[in-house]
C-alpha cells in the first residue's frame, strides 16, 4: 500500500513545510468557526498561494462543520454506545490499545464513573478459550491489593466480552518514559509530543544533560518528586530519580507478589500496564488480560506484538506455556526498570525475528554500561531478575521488592554479582556425593558468603573516590561480614559437635576445619582496622588452628594405639620389657585424656592447651621406644586395620594424588559395598552410652582403650568393616579387628577400589600397607 | 443547458431508474448500480480498513454487492438516492461481515459483527454526504444535486491509495495526525505533506468530474 506513493511528490522544498503549516491552521480555524473567507486566508499567504489554494478547497470538501466529533471515534462502535452494555453505559472513549477500546463508562447500577475494557470484537476466541479468560480474569476480579487496579466486573452483554475497572488519571509508565526521553533528547522549544520523535531523535550524547524549563515538566513527573531534578545536574539528583523510579517497581512487585500468591501471573508486564497515578502511586492494571492478547489473530490483534515482544520472558516469546509461571512477571518487571532506569529498551531489535532471538539468547548489555552513575546494586538487582533461566532470576516477586526496597534504605542487598552465583552453583553441583548433605549444604553457603565478603571487602578498599557510597557499602560490607562470620563459626561450631562423633567423618571434619581456618585468616587479612574485631578473630583463628592441629596430631598417634595389641608387638619383634613400657604409657595416655575432657566437656571455647603438650609428649615418647622400621610396619599395620576407610584418609589421599573422581568412586564404593547399616546403629548406641561431647572426642583413628581389648571376647563376628573408626565401646568389647583385611567383605571393598587405582598408585599402596599382617 | 435544468433532469432520471429497476428492468438498474458504484468501492475500502487491513479487494466487494442488489431489488422499498445509498450500505455490511467470517474461519453468525459494520459503513456515507461537501461540490453532469457524495467518493477513489488512506483516516475517522502517522507506518511530517496535497488533488480530480 505504502509503496503507491507517486515518488516525485515526496521530498519538496520547504515552501511544502509553510504549505503544510498554513492548511492545518485553516483547518483549526474551521473547527473553531473563526476562519475566515478562503480568498482572505489566501491573500494572507500570498507568496504561496497557488499551492495553497487547491488545497484548501480539497479541505472544504472533506472537513466537516462543527467542533472535531469524538463521535466519529467511536462510530464504528456506535451501537454500543447507544445502549448500556450490562451495567454500564459507555459516554466517551478513553483509548485504544492492543486489548480493544477502552471507553469511559458509568456504572448505573452504582453511578459511579469507570474505566470498560471491550475487547476487540469477536476475538476469535473460541469458547474454550473464552471461558478461560472468563476464568482468570474473575481470579483476577479478586484480587485486591492497594497497588492493583480493581476490577469491578467482568461479563459478557449482546455477545461481547468486557471488563469493568477503576478508573484511574495519570500515566502509564510507557508515557514517562517517552516524556523522560524527550526531557534528555530536545534542548529546544517542544512541539506537541508525537510518538515518532522518540525513535527518529538523535539520542542525547552521555556527557551533555537536558536541561528542560520547567514548562516541560508534565504534572506527574513533578508527582513523582522528580521536579527539576530531571535536570540532573548533580549526581545527588540522579539519585533521587533512580530512587523514584525504583519506589515504583517496589509497588508494581509487591502487588505482583500478591497476585502470585493467589497464583494469578499476569504475563504482560510492560510500562504500559503500570499506571502511574496523580499522587504517585502505582497501579498494576490489565491482570487476566494477556490470555486473550495470545490468543487473537494477526486480523483481530490491533496492538504491536514488537511493542510486547519487548518486555516478554525467552521462555514466554518461545511460546511455551507450560514452562510458564509468575517468574514470568518478574523477568517483565525487570526488564521495565532497565528502561525506566536507563531509558533504554533491553530488547532494541527492529524485526520481529531479530527481537525473537534477541530475547532468547543474547545477554543484554548490563544497565550500567548505558547508565555509568547507576548504582552498582541496582545493577546487580536489574541483572539477577532478568536472567534468562528463570531458575536464576529472583524467586518471588516478594525477593525482589525486598532487594530493591533494600537498596532504597541503604541495606545490603541480597543479590550477587552472578558469576559467585554461578561458581557456586557448580561448586554444588560438583560436591553432591558429600556424605553429609546438610554439612556440604551449609559449606556451600558459608564459602558463598565468604568469598562475596572477601570480594566486597577489597573492591571497597579499592575504590574510595566514591565517598558517599563508601559508608552505605561499608555498611554492607560489615554487615556481610559478620554473615560471613557466624556462618564459619556456626560451621566450625557444627563440625565438631556433631562431626566429632562420627569416626568414620574424621577426614571430613578435618577438611571442614581446615576450610574455616582459611576463611579466618582471610578475615583477619581484610578486617584490619578495626582493634575489637581484629582481636576475637584472631583467638577464634588460633582455637580452629589449634583443633586441626590436635586433629594431626592424632592421625600422628593413631598407630601408636595399635601397639597395646600383643600381636602388633609380637609383628615388631618388640621385647617384653618395652612393651610393658609402652602399655603403661598408653595407658597413663588414655586415662588422662579421659579426665581431661571430662574436666572441658567439649565446645570450642574449652580447648585446652595441655591436651595438645600431653598428645605431643606421647607421641614423641612411643617415638623413642621405636626404630624407624618398627615405626613403618606400625603405620602399615594401622592401616590395614583401618581398611576400608584408609583410602579415605588425608594422608593417604595426599600420598597417592587420588583425583577427585577416584575419592568420589571411592567414596562410592565403601558405599555400595558396605554391609548392612550397623555402623549408624552403633554409633548411636556409643554415643548414648558415652554421653554428648565426652572424653571419647580424641579416641578417633585412636584405636579402642587398651584395658578394654580383652573384655571383647563376645565380639560379634568381625564381618563389618570401619569399626575400628568408631567410638569406644567400653564393656561390649571393641578389640581392634585385626582380621579384617582378611574380611571377605573389606577384601572385596579393597579390590575394587584397587581397580580404579592407577599403576603407579597401586605400587605406592603397595608401600602403604606393606605386607599383609594376618595374626 | 442550464445547469438547474441538467440537475433536475439528473434527479428526475435517477428516481425514474430507480422505479425502472424496482419494476425489475435489470438495465436501469445496472446503470444506476454504475453510478454507485465508486461509492460502493469506497464504503468498502474505508470498511475493510477497519477491519481486515486489505485482506480483500474492495472492487471485489463492490461487485458481489452490485450482484446482490440484482439479486435482492424487489426488497428494496424506497425512491430517494439516499435511500437506494442505503440500502446498498446494507447489503455491503453484509457482504463484509460474510467475508470476515469467512477468513476467520468461523460460521456463526455475529449480529453484532455486521451491526459494526453498519456503524462503520454510516459514518463513512455520512462523511461523504456532509453539508460542506454537498455545499462545495457542484452537481456535474454525471450527478443529481443529492448525489452530490457519489462525486466526492469516485473523486476520492481516483485518488493515489495514500492520499486517500490519510483523508480517509484524518477526516473520516478523525483521527490525530500522531495517529494517522503511526497506523501508516510514517513520520507525522510525511504524512501532513501528504494530506496537503491530498487536498489539492481531491480538488483537481473534482474538477475533471465536472
Amino acid at each position: 500500500m505504502t509503496e503507491d506513493l507517486p515518488r516525485c511528490d515526496i521530498d519538496d522544498s520547504e515552501g511544502d513545510d509553510r504549505v503544510v503549516v498554513a492548511v492545518k491552521r485553516y483547518m483549526r480555524l474551521l473547527e473553531e468557526n473563526q476562519a475566515p473567507s478562503m480568498d482572505e486566508y489566501l491573500s494572507q499567504h500570498a507568496d504561496i498561494a497557488a499551492e495553497l489554494q487547491p488545497s484548501l478547497e480539497g479541505l472544504a470538501m472533506v472537513h466537516r462543520v462543527g467542533p472535531a466529533k469524538p463521535t466519529m471515534m467511536v462510530a464504528p462502535d456506535a451501537e454500543f454506545t447507544a445502549q448500556p452494555i450490562g451495567d454500564f453505559q459507555i459516554i466517551g472513549e478513553l483509548g485504544r490499545g492492543g486489548m480493544g477500546v477502552v471507553y469511559e463508562a458509568v456504572q448505573l447500577s452504582l453511578g459511579r464513573t469507570v474505566a470498560l475494557k471491550v475487547l476487540p470484537f469477536a476475538s476469535g476466541l473460541d469458547d474454550v478459550r473464552l471461558k478461560r479468560f472468563l476464568n482468570e480474569a474473575h481470579a483476577a476480579a479478586a484480587l485486591h491489593h492497594t497497588n492493583i487496579v480493581p476490577v469491578y466486573a467482568v461479563g459478557s452483554d449482546r455477545g461481547l466480552h468486557y471488563y469493568a475497572m477503576q478508573r484511574i488519571d495519570g500515566q502509564t509508565l510507557g508515557d514517562l518514559i517517552t516524556s523522560l526521553s524527550l526531557n534528555r533528547v530536545s534542548n529546544g522549544p517542544r512541539e506537541p509530543l508525537s510518538l515518532n520523535r522518540v525513535p527518529n531523535g538523535p539520542r542525547a550524547s552521555k556527557t551533555t544533560e537536558a536541561r528542560p524549563t520547567r514548562s516541560d515538566l508534565s504534572p506527574s513527573t513533578v508527582a513523582i518528586g522528580l521536579d527539576e531534578s530531571t535536570q540532573f545536574n548533580t549526581s545527588g539528583d540522579r539519585l533521587r530519580f533512580f530512587q523514584s523510579m525504583v519506589r515504583m517497581i517496589v509497588q508494581a512487585a509487591q502487588a505482583l507478589d500478591y497476585a502470585h500468591s493467589y497464583g494469578i501471573v499476569h504475563r504482560d508486564i510492560k510500562p504500559g500496564n503500570l499506571l502511574l497515578d496523580s499522587a504517585g502511586k502505582l497501579w498494576v492494571t490489565d491482570f487476566g488480560l494477556a490470555q486473550v492478547q495470545d490468543v487473537a489473530s494477526p486480523l483481530t490483534r490491533t496492538g504491536d506484538p514488537i511493542g510486547t515482544l519487548k518486555y516478554m520472558s525467552p521462555e514466554q516469546a518461545a511460546g511455551n506455556r507450560t514452562m510458564l509461571d509468575h517468574r514470568t512477571d518478574i523477568y517483565s518487571l525487570g526488564v521495565t526498570l532497565y528502561e525506566l532506569l536507563t531509558l533504554k529498551p533491553v530488547i532494541c531489535g527492529q524485526g520481529y525475528r531479530e527481537m525473537l532471538n534477541e530475547v532468547a539468547e543474547q545477554e543484554p548489555e548490563s544497565p550500567r554500561s548505558i547508565e555509568p552513575s547507576l548504582p552498582i546494586e541496582l545493577d546487580t538487582i536489574i541483572r539477577k531478575s532478568i536472567a534468562k533461566l528463570p531458575t536464576e532470576r529472583y524467586a518471588t516477586a516478594a525477593a525482589m521488592a525486598d532487594d530493591l526496597q533494600s537498596w532504597l534504605d541503604d541495606k545490603p542487598i541480597k543479590a550477587k554479582p552472578p558469576t559467585a552465583w554461578e561458581r557456586l552453583a557448580k561448586w554444588r553441583r560438583r560436591n553432591s556425593g558429600l556424605v553429609l548433605v546438610a554439612g556440604g549444604l551449609l559449606f556451600v553457603s558459608t564459602l558463598a558468603l565468604s568469598a562475596t565478603t572477601v570480594m566486597v571487602w577489597r573492591e571497597q578498599r579499592a575504590t574510595r573516590e566514591a565517598l558517599d557510597r563508601e559508608t552505605q557499602q561499608r555498611e554492607m560490607a560489615e554487615q556481610n561480614f559478620s554473615q560471613a562470620r557466624s556462618a564459619v563459626d556456626s560451621f566450625s561450631n557444627l563440625a565438631e559437635s556433631e562431626l566429632a562423633y562420627r569416626g568414620d567423618l574424621q577426614d571430613l571434619r578435618r577438611s571442614f576445619l581446615e576450610t574455616s581456618l582459611e576463611f579466618y585468616r582471610d578475615f583477619l587479612d581484610v578486617q584490619s582496622d578495626d582493634p575489637a574485631v581484629l582481636s576475637e578473630l584472631a583467638t577464634t583463628s588460633a582455637r580452629v588452628e589449634q583443633m586441626v592441629e590436635e586433629l594431626r596430631v592424632l592421625d600422628n598417634i593413631a598407630p601408636l594405639m595399635q601397639l597395646s595389641d600383643p600381636a602388633v608387638q609380637t609383628e615388631l619383634s618388640i621385647d617384653h620389657e618395652a612393651a610393658r613400657l609402652i602399655e603403661a604409657a598408653i595407658d597413663k595416655f588414655q586415662s588422662q585424656r579421659h579426665s581431661m575432657a571430662n574436666q572441658n566437656p567439649g565446645g570450642l571455647s574449652s580447648e585446652n592447651p595441655e591436651m595438645t603438650l600431653m598428645l605431643q609428649e606421647f607421641d614423641s615418647f612411643i617415638s623413642n621406644q621405636l626404630s624407624p622400621q618398627q615405626l613403618k610396619r606400625l603405620r602399615q599395620i594401622a592401616r590395614q586395620r583401618r581398611l576400608p576407610l584408609t583410602f579415605k584418609t588425608s594422608e593417604v589421599v595426599a600420598a597417592m594424588g587420588l583425583s577427585r573422581e577416584q575419592r568420589l568412586d571411592i567414596n562410592r564404593i565403601i558405599e555400595e559395598t558396605r554391609p548392612g547399616r550397623n555402623d549408624i546403629r552403633r554409633n548411636q548406641m556409643g554415643r548414648s552410652k558415652e554421653g554428648p561431647r565426652g572424653p571419647q572426642r580424641f579416641d578417633f583413628g585412636a584405636g579402642p582403650p587398651p584395658r578394654d581389648r580383652f573384655g571383647g571376647s563376645d565380639e560379634p563376628p568381625p564381618d563389618r568393616f570401619g569399626r575400628a573408626e568408631g567410638p569406644p565401646r567400653p564393656g561390649s568389647g571393641g578389640g581392634p579387628p585385626r582380621d579384617s583385611w582378611r574380611s571377605a567383605v573389606t577384601q572385596n571393598t579393597v579390590q575394587q577400589i584397587l581397580e580404579i587405582l592407577t599403576p603407579e598408585q597401586r605400587t605406592k599402596w603397595d608401600a602403604l600397607v606393606g605386607e599383609p599382617f594376618d595374626r | 443547458m442550464m445547469e438547474p435544468t441538467r440537475s433536475e433532469t439528473n434527479d428526475h432520471r435517477t428516481s425514474a431508474l430507480i422505479a425502472a429497476a424496482q419494476n425489475g428492468d435489470p438495465d436501469a438498474l445496472g446503470e444506476l448500480l454504475n453510478h454507485y458504484r465508486k461509492y460502493v468501492v469506497f464504503l468498502a475500502r474505508t470498511g475493510l480498513h477497519h477491519h481486515m487491513q486489505g485482506k480483500a479487494d474492495p472492487s471485489d466487494l463492490a461487485q458481489e454487492v452490485c450482484l446482490a442488489a440484482h439479486g435482492n431489488i424487489a426488497d428494496f422499498r424506497g425512491d430517494s438516492a439516499e435511500e437506494f445509498a442505503g440500502w446498498l450500505r446494507g447489503i455491503l455490511s453484509n457482504v463484509l461481515a460474510m467475508n470476515v467470517r469467512k477468513y476467520l474461519g468461523t460460521q456463526k453468525r455475529d449480529p453484532r459483527l455486521e451491526q459494526n459494520f453498519n456503524a462503520s459503513l454510516a459514518s463513512a456515507s455520512e462523511f461523504l454526504q456532509s453539508e460542506i461537501a454537498a455545499d462545495i461540490t457542484s452537481p456535474s453532469q454525471h450527478f443529481a444535486r443529492n448525489e452530490a457524495f457519489l462525486e466526492l467518493a469516485a473523486a476520492l477513489e481516483a485518488l493515489p491509495e495514500n492520499y486517500r488512506q490519510v483523508i480517509v483516516l484524518r477526516h473520516v475517522d478523525g483521527m490525530t495526525f500522531a495517529d494517522v502517522a503511526k497506523a501508516m507506518g510514517k513520520t507525522v511530517n510525511s504524512v501532513e505533506k501528504l494530506w496537503v496535497r491530498g487536498l489539492a488533488k481531491l480538488k483537481t480530480a473534482m474538477g475533471e468530474m465536472a
